[in-house]
């Protein structure tokens, strides 16, 4: 049993919860922060990666549609290097009101976001792959934004102020002592060691399981779990993000994010953030959208499917809500001091990736006060670690790097261009988890989905010692069971045909379904276990 | 140019059916989109590994077995004689092309696989042989530093765990004069095998390392179009029995086996055209007059009495399944046995579960002619051989071989003895 | 009819990482600067942005020693144009702006225009030593790489003169392309001939300039463009009447065939209807003699001639029409050569930096084609020609020369 002893405890390692602890950590503060598993494997890392000008609010909710357009500006100038500056177009299909356009425009110039209209020839020569039969076009400044990339970045920072970062780490319980949480208890899932933390103050950002850290203190706060699903296409179809010009709903928003392009989302009220399944009729409905905006959508190759769920705070005053669309999307600080009478403990809940930063500064601000000290805050103009030259992204930059050196290394991903090197760095930082590593550096997120580069992955984390036999080859059965999870729901055309050909290597010339497994069970794929903490695919 | 018989395909059942009816005095087309699983799986033959799950000693027997209780399995459906002429067929052509395979369909072979798993197969080219676990002696298993396709020490290890008692061990050498390069790709590998220098560099780096009467395995690139040689050479200069370890496509085997058929078919006076995709078929009645390759600016038709459809399952186009879940025979649309009806499941949620989509196929009379729903031929002059038959899991049960071989064999008999 | 032509950079898609092509290649197989097919197109591609109305900049200088021959996308199962991808991604890598060597080699009509009038000083120039060496010099033109010897004549300049058969069942275009026009004219004349003989009248549209090949694969796809579509203009008409074109030069052939539409991009009706009428020479000839139409007079060559199908007549798809129409000549001892590529894949071959690939590429070919102790080898594509007799020291003629030979037309 280990103790611990901080200023500020947060709880929740997505991106609210990184951002709040980089905030303290660059504010002096001495600061812990736990995820039950790893870092962002809540809904930060399950969304398409949209930079949100705000466009996507103008109309239905100006407020959230603001906050986007000035943390739009910051991040770009802290996270440049996680950031692609894909830009993104607002495009009117042949589907959509031609009305909204005035209304969106409008929206756009009172939120004080840049937009310009483009003519549909500049546009489908910008994009030629674009539905041509788009009425109207408009240009504002949505990008791509690498969100592990960008929490990683920030627990990088926090860890450099003297911080620590502990993923998998699971709350057991909040230490109330009368009115005032005084940290938490967690157990260490990789060790099965416990660790109490003593805290100050302690911040709630587990997003989507906010609610149940909440009840840990005594407190009922309603945290709606809106599902939202994506598919990852093969490749880019547009360079450019391309949004429907309407109202949004779902499956109206084609982001290019590294090498794929995400098509996205809906939203679907679920009862339980960690259980919940993909149905076909989705995955066609997100095919079917992704026609309108590209023709030849469904003839292009499908990735994988995944999903997240968005946190919904539902206060106490609102009614039982059906459409989750409805809830706004803008963030909400629980101030538990105030309101219920609990001191040292804050929720941070609702917002959106692209708002982090904000989000985290407000509920430092609010901490901060609670602790009677005045520290500004400073994450608007630190720039992040790897973001100081204020470069962005670009497509091509590891195919760049690898041409540097092209016999130096070996690749092991050959998709993602992954060398040995990186993935040796990677086992180093994060353990032989493999799925981890996915996270981390994209092994097997490329075209075969694991299909060589896990083999050789396995081989290399068992050659150099970060994992014995028996450990490596539960990972293998593991990421093959991960794996196919997500490309389950896509088995046709070209993903079936890697499928097959996967199959016949792991199985045809590997027998992996006959390693030496101490434990047969595990071996088979209990599909309990399946369902594991996550249960979704990712 | 006028064709007795055109085949479409090239993996094992193409080349093989086009083999035997070449040698039945045929004259042969074989029209292929681009290399098939030859080049993919592991160069060996195999006949039957394993049965529900449990592994397989007996594959003939094993094979007989089957036919009760999966009546739509493929070997079920085929003449019991044709498996057999099939393996003994292909012996003699590989004997006959220089490159000696071993082993026997009354009894498999246990060998290690590239992860260090065990399996069992019935057929393997001499340079695998050496590697059966079902012998006692100790193995060391030889990986290099700049090829990643072979890992060793995971090898050594899985095996060193299995219930059989194997003895095991890992050495890691750097590949002499490919220093310079640290990422080398199979094919330059297997070349390089082939030099003698290479050959000499390689036993004098290693020699020092091994222990007396340890079989040593290397990964599967033992030489493109000399493997024999390279054998030889290798297990004179170390002292030692060696063998292969089949790893990662592209399958330095299977391409010997690929590339020894084509050369035979090609002295043979048949026609090999890879890069020739078949588009579509001229059917008169129930005959298959012609089919059309798409070359560069027209369909090119090629006409021929018989055809034999050996484009594999959904690996490669064989069959296809489009976005909406619609499955087809893309040539003839022919109809596809085993599909599940929209309301069920096609995969089990547990990725080593048994998906009800693994086995569908065309299913054929002992004419090997495509049936329809209803069990009557639908052509007359078209044959279906391979992994295109419906009924089977080969990668999973390690049957593909054997199917595509027997089938391709009972294939090219039907069609000879119809021309009496 | 029309062949539907797939978009080439969409096929990626269909790659599933099997290194079946990088087996093939034999670039790879002799050089670590090319890292192989696979890695050059589908996988690089992911990493390109689309080149569109944007210029964008390609992060990869490997793609340059793809050579193009093709040979991957014929043997890939899945139907993956890498090459095609590879062309293209060669031309945004170039940028559109070429040095000057390759602005030159990529013109060989303006390289034939300017070289005829001076035939025998441009000839003594490029087959003296210390000239070759300067030239390598200043231009990187490799100084032993096959360059061919000027004609001193045209082959048009033969056509404006030639009246053909006025009565003919047939009338047949005839697309002879630079190389014919201004370093093989007697090829030209053959070719003339020989169609002739068996019953059509042919066409010899004056001013055919360049397809744009060497453009293309050099990555200028502005001016290759521009040279495609001035030859459509030019045989339109004649597509349009319903004549059928046929091409001497196998890649020329391939280019107003496929190459047009899926590298560059060009599927108009009007290069469709032109693409439709193409046809290589063999195959021409030899789909006369599937209809029973070609005259078989031939008289017996006693010869052992090794057949070279080069990449780009491979491409085509049409099987080896050539092996069909020599095995009609009594006593000729064909052999097919089974060595995939020459090497010199059109200007390739040519320049300094990659003229030893080259030689390295057809080392096999060279000892199997000395092997048979040949009197003179096949071959459909000049350049290859002219590569197989520098790298093996044998003669190499096309296919329709022993044709002609055997007709008793030489």
């Amino acid at each position: 049993m280990t103790s611990l002893t901080t200023e500020i405890l947060v709880i929740g390692g997505g991106s609210t919860g990184v951002g709040i602890a980089r905030d303290a950590a660059l504010r002096g503060f001495k600061t812990i922060l736990l995820d039950r598993s790893d870092l962002a494997t809540g809904t930060t890392g399950r969304y398409h990666g949209l930079l949100h000008s705000g466009g996507r609010y103008v109309v239905k909710d100006p407020v959230s549609a603001k906050e986007c357009i000035e943390e739009n500006v910051i991040l770009r100038r802290i996270a440049a290097d996680c950031i692609e500056d894909t830009g993104g177009l607002f495009v009117e299909t042949e589907h959509d009101d031609p009305s909204y356009a005035a209304e969106f425009v409008a929206g756009c110039k009172k939120a004080g976001i840049p937009v310009e209209e483009w003519t549909v020839a500049q546009t489908l020569k910008r994009e030629p792959r674009l539905n041509p039969r788009i009425r109207r076009s408009f240009w504002v400044p949505d990008a791509a934004i690498d969100s592990w990339k960008t929490v990683w970045a920030n627990a990088r920072d926090v860890q450099a102020h003297g911080g620590q970062v502990l993923p998998y780490h699971k709350i057991i319980r909040l230490i109330r002592e009368n009115d005032t949480v005084k940290g938490a208890l967690a157990l260490n899932t990789r060790t099965g060691e416990e660790v109490t933390i003593h805290a100050d103050f302690t911040l709630n950002a587990s997003g989507a399981w906010a609610g149940q850290i909440a009840e840990m203190a005594g407190l009922k706060v309603t945290v709606l779990a809106g599902k939202g699903i994506m598919i990852a296409m093969n490749h880019r179809l547009t360079q450019m993000v391309v949004n429907r010009l309407k109202r949004p709903a779902d499956g109206d928003i084609l982001v290019p994010i590294r090498t794929v392009c995400v098509i996205g989302t809906t939203d679907v009220r679920v009862p339980d953030p960690d259980h919940w399944p993909i149905e076909a009729e989705e995955v066609q409905f997100m095919l079917e959208e992704g026609e309108k905006l590209v023709p030849g959508f469904r003839e292009a190759r499908a990735l994988r499917v995944w999903g997240g769920v968005r946190p919904l705070y539902q206060p106490p005053t609102l009614g039982n809500v059906s459409d989750t669309r409805d809830v706004s999307r803008t963030y909400t600080l629980l101030d538990h001091p105030q309101t219920d009478g609990v001191q040292g403990f804050l929720t941070m809940t609702g917002g959106k990736f692209t708002t982090y930063r904000q989000m985290a500064e407000v509920a430092m601000d609010a901490a901060c006060r609670y602790l009677k000290t005045e520290r500004p805050c400073t994450t608007a103009t630190q720039a992040l670690p790897d973001s100081v030259e204020q470069k962005f992204y670009w497509l091509g930059a590891r195919l760049a790097h690898r041409e540097k050196d092209l016999h130096g290394d070996q690749l092991i991903c050959e998709c993602e261009l992954i060398t040995r090197q990186r993935l040796l760095e990677a086992f180093q930082q994060k353990g032989a988890d493999l799925d981890d590593i996915r996270r981390t550096v994209r092994l097997g997120m490329g075209p075969c989905q694991g299909g060589f580069c896990i083999y050789r992955a396995a081989g290399l984390s068992h050659q150099a010692q970060f994992s014995d036999s028996q450990t490596t080859n539960h990972a293998l059965l593991r990421f093959l069971q991960e794996r196919w999870k997500g490309v389950q729901p896509l088995m046709w055309g070209d993903q079936l045909r890697q499928a097959r050909l996967d199959d016949w290597i792991f199985q045809g010339i590997l027998d992996v379904e006959h390693l030496p497994m101490n434990d047969r069970r595990e071996a088979t794929n209990n599909p309990s276990q399946s369902s594991a903490v996550h249960g979704h695919s990712s | 140019m006028n064709y007795d018989s055109i085949v479409i395909g090239a993996g094992y059942a193409g080349l093989m059916t086009a083999y035997s009816l070449m040698r039945g005095g045929q004259k042969v087309l074989v029209l292929a989109k681009g290399y098939g699983r030859t080049h993919l799986a592991t160069g060996m033959i195999d006949v039957l590994g394993y049965v529900d799950g449990e592994r397989v000693t007996r594959p003939l027997e094993a094979v007989a077995r089957l036919r009760t209780p999966q009546p739509g399995h493929p070997y079920a459906r085929l003449a019991p004689e044709s498996l057999r002429a099939a393996m003994a067929l292909f012996l003699n052509v590989m004997s006959e092309a220089g490159y000696v395979f071993a082993g026997s369909i009354d009894e498999n072979l246990l060998l290690p696989t590239a992860v260090g798993a065990v399996r069992p197969v019935a057929l393997v080219p001499q340079t695998m042989v050496a590697g059966d676990v079902r012998e006692k002696t100790p193995l060391v298993i030889v990986g290099f530093e700049n090829f990643k396709d072979f890992y060793p020490e995971l090898i050594a290890a899985n095996l060193a765990r299995n219930p059989l008692s194997i003895t095991a061990r890992a050495i890691t050498l750097s590949l002499p004069t490919l220093e310079n390069d640290a990422d080398v790709a199979p094919m330059i590998l297997a070349r390089a095998f082939e030099r003698a220098e290479f050959r000499r560099k390689l036993a004098a780096q290693l020699k020092p390392h091994l222990k007396a009467g340890e079989r040593v395995g290397f990964p599967a690139v033992l030489g493109v179009d000399k493997a024999p040689e390279v054998l030889t050479d290798l297990q004179t200069h170390l002292g030692a029995r060696i063998f292969e370890i089949p790893t990662l496509p592209p399958s330095i085997p299977g391409l010997r086996i690929c590339r020894a058929l084509e050369r035979l078919l090609r002295q043979g006076g048949a026609r090999v055209q890879i890069g020739h995709p078949v588009v579509e078929g001229r059917v008169s009645g129930a005959r298959v007059e012609a089919v059309a390759v798409k070359s560069a600016a027209r369909l090119k038709w090629y006409a021929a009495r018989n055809f034999i459809l050996a484009t594999g399952g959904v690996a490669a186009h064989g069959l296809e399944v489009d976005s909406a879940g619609a499955v087809r025979e893309p040539l003839f649309n022919l109809p596809v046995a085993n599909v599940p009806a929209p309301s069920q499941p096609r995969f089990a949620a547990a990725y080593f579960g048994e998906h009800p989509l693994s086995k569908i196929g065309v299913n054929t009379d002992s004419e090997m002619r495509p049936l329809s729903v209803d069990g009557r031929p639908v052509l007359e002059n078209l044959r279906v051989c391979g992994a295109l038959l419906a009924g089977a899991e080969p990668w999973k049960e390690k049957s593909g071989e054997g199917i595509s071989l027997a089938s391709a064999y009972q294939a090219a008999q039907v069609i000879l003895e119809s021309r009496k | 009819m029309t062949i539907e032509v797939e978009d080439v950079r969409l096929t990626l898609d269909h790659c599933v990482k099997c290194n079946i092509c990088t087996t093939a290649c034999p670039v790879t197989a002799v050089t670590p600067l090319f890292p192989g097919p696979k890695y050059v197109g589908p996988q690089a591609e992911r990493f390109r942005g689309e080149l569109s109305g944007e210029q964008l900049i390609s992060p990869d200088y490997s793609v340059d020693y793809c050579s193009g021959c093709g040979i991957c996308t014929q043997v890939c199962p899945q139907g993956v144009k890498i090459a095609e991808i590879n062309t293209q991604a060669r031309a945004q890598y170039v940028g559109g702006k070429l040095p000057l060597r390759n602005q030159l080699i990529a013109r060989p009509d303006l390289l034939g225009a300017l070289g005829t009038p001076f035939a025998p000083l441009a000839n003594f120039t490029l087959g003296f030593g210390p000239a070759r060496w300067v030239i390598e010099q200043v231009l990187g033109i490799h100084h032993a790489a096959p360059l061919p010897p000027f004609a001193g004549r045209t082959f048009q300049g033969w056509a404006k003169q030639h009246r053909s058969v006025p009565q003919a069942k047939l009338s047949v275009v005839y697309f002879h392309g630079c190389s014919t026009n201004y370093y093989e004219p007697n090829l030209g004349e053959l070719t003339v001939r020989i169609l002739e003989h068996n019953g059509c009248r042919v066409i010899v549209p004056p001013n055919q300039t360049c397809c744009g090949l060497p453009l293309q694969s050099n990555g200028d796809f502005a001016s290759a463009r521009a040279a495609a579509q001035k030859l459509i203009d030019l045989f339109l008409p004649y597509a349009e009447q319903g004549y059928e074109i046929v091409a001497t030069s196998t890649s020329c052939g391939l280019m107003l065939k496929r190459e047009y539409r899926e590298i560059l991009g060009l599927d108009t009706p009007d290069f469709q209807k032109v693409s439709a009428r193409m046809w290589d020479i063999c195959e021409f000839l030899a789909h006369l003699h599937e209809l029973g139409e070609l005259k078989t007079d031939f008289k017996p060559i006693k010869q052992t001639v090794p057949y070279h199908a080069p990449c780009q007549q491979k491409a085509h798809g049409i099987g080896k029409p050539a092996l069909d129409l020599l095995a009609l000549i009594p006593e000729m001892n064909v052999i097919e050569m089974t060595a995939d590529c020459c090497g010199i894949a059109g200007t390739y071959g040519l320049k300094k930096e990659k003229y030893q690939i080259a030689m390295d590429v057809g080392a096999r070919l060279f000892a199997d084609v000395k092997a048979c102790q040949p009197d003179v080898a096949a071959c459909d594509s000049e350049t290859c020609r002219w590569q197989i007799t520098h790298g093996a020291g044998v003669k190499a003629v096309h296919p329709v020369q022993l044709l002609a030979q055997a007709y008793g037309f030489i």
